[in-house]
């Protein structure tokens, strides 16, 4: 892992489109200030562990298991076929 | 175009039911393009096929279905990358997990996905300041109960802009 120490004000590049910036040190907590492009995902570490977690569970999923649940629900509407159904 | 899949063989979908999702999901950011298909015509859940792996897929229904309450507030800034936004064209889906055991069955409600059926782009939205759950359990919580059935045709929203 790549260490840099830095004051509060500073900040550090990473490649041409982001820049963490130390805005505030106070005990053990620091603030820090992301700019980054639209498209990279920002958030605190565990958010995102719990989130990727969720997700590689989720895409791990049998074709055959939504027939086996079947019995277990109504069928109300629901959004997101090939056409937008909003009114 | 056809699209090898693993679970439903060969699918042909049409250039223009494909979803662009500039992020890709969070842990899969390099599948961009997604297509939407239906289980059966009457079930609320859908699969979420990713056009380029063939072997992604999740399982995905309207929150509402489950969670009358469901409401999601958003900064329109935070959904830049679906531009251009109209509100209306809005779509909220979360991602099911289903496990051997149905009954352990869990929804994501900290990141939803939000579809603009306008310019058909979509983004795993996370709620960084949130209580909803990563793993709400879909039928063990007390406060899972579906939406009523709209009687004027106008379905509620999950979402809302500010």
């Amino acid at each position: 892992m790549l260490t840099l120490t830095r004051k509060v004000g500073e900040s550090v590049c990473i490649g041409d489109d982001i820049k963490v910036v130390v805005k505030e040190v106070k005990g053990k907590q620091v603030r820090l200030g992301i700019i980054a492009p639209r498209e990279v995902y920002v958030c605190r570490e565990e958010l995102y562990e719990r989130i990727h977690r969720a997700n590689v569970g989720a895409a791990d999923t049998n074709v055959n298991i939504l027939d086996s649940i079947s019995g277990l629900f109504s069928n109300p509407k629901t959004p997101e076929g090939g056409e937008s159904d909003e009114d | 175009m056809k699209i090898e899949t693993s679970r439903f063989g060969t699918i042909e979908v049409s250039p223009d039911q494909v979803f662009t999702f500039p992020m890709g999901l969070l842990g899969f950011a390099k599948y961009k393009e997604f297509v939407v298909i239906d289980h059966t015509e009457d079930s609320p859940f859908k699969w979420l096929q990713s056009v380029e792996e063939g072997s992604l897929a999740f399982i995905i229904t309207d929150p509402l279905f489950f969670y009358s309450n469901y409401q999601i507030k958003v900064r329109r800034s935070e959904l830049s990358m679906l531009n251009p936004i109209n509100e209306d064209d809005l779509v909220v889906s979360v991602i099911m997990t289903i496990p051997e055991n149905p009954q352990d069955m869990t929804a994501n409600l900290l990141a939803p996905l939000i579809f603009n059926m306008g310019n058909r782009t979509g983004m795993q939205h996370v709620l960084t300041n949130s209580n909803y759950s990563v793993k709400f359990s879909v039928l063990k919580e007390k406060q899972a109960n579906p939406a009523p059935v709209p009687v004027d045709g106008k379905r509620p929203k999950a979402i809302s802009l500010s």
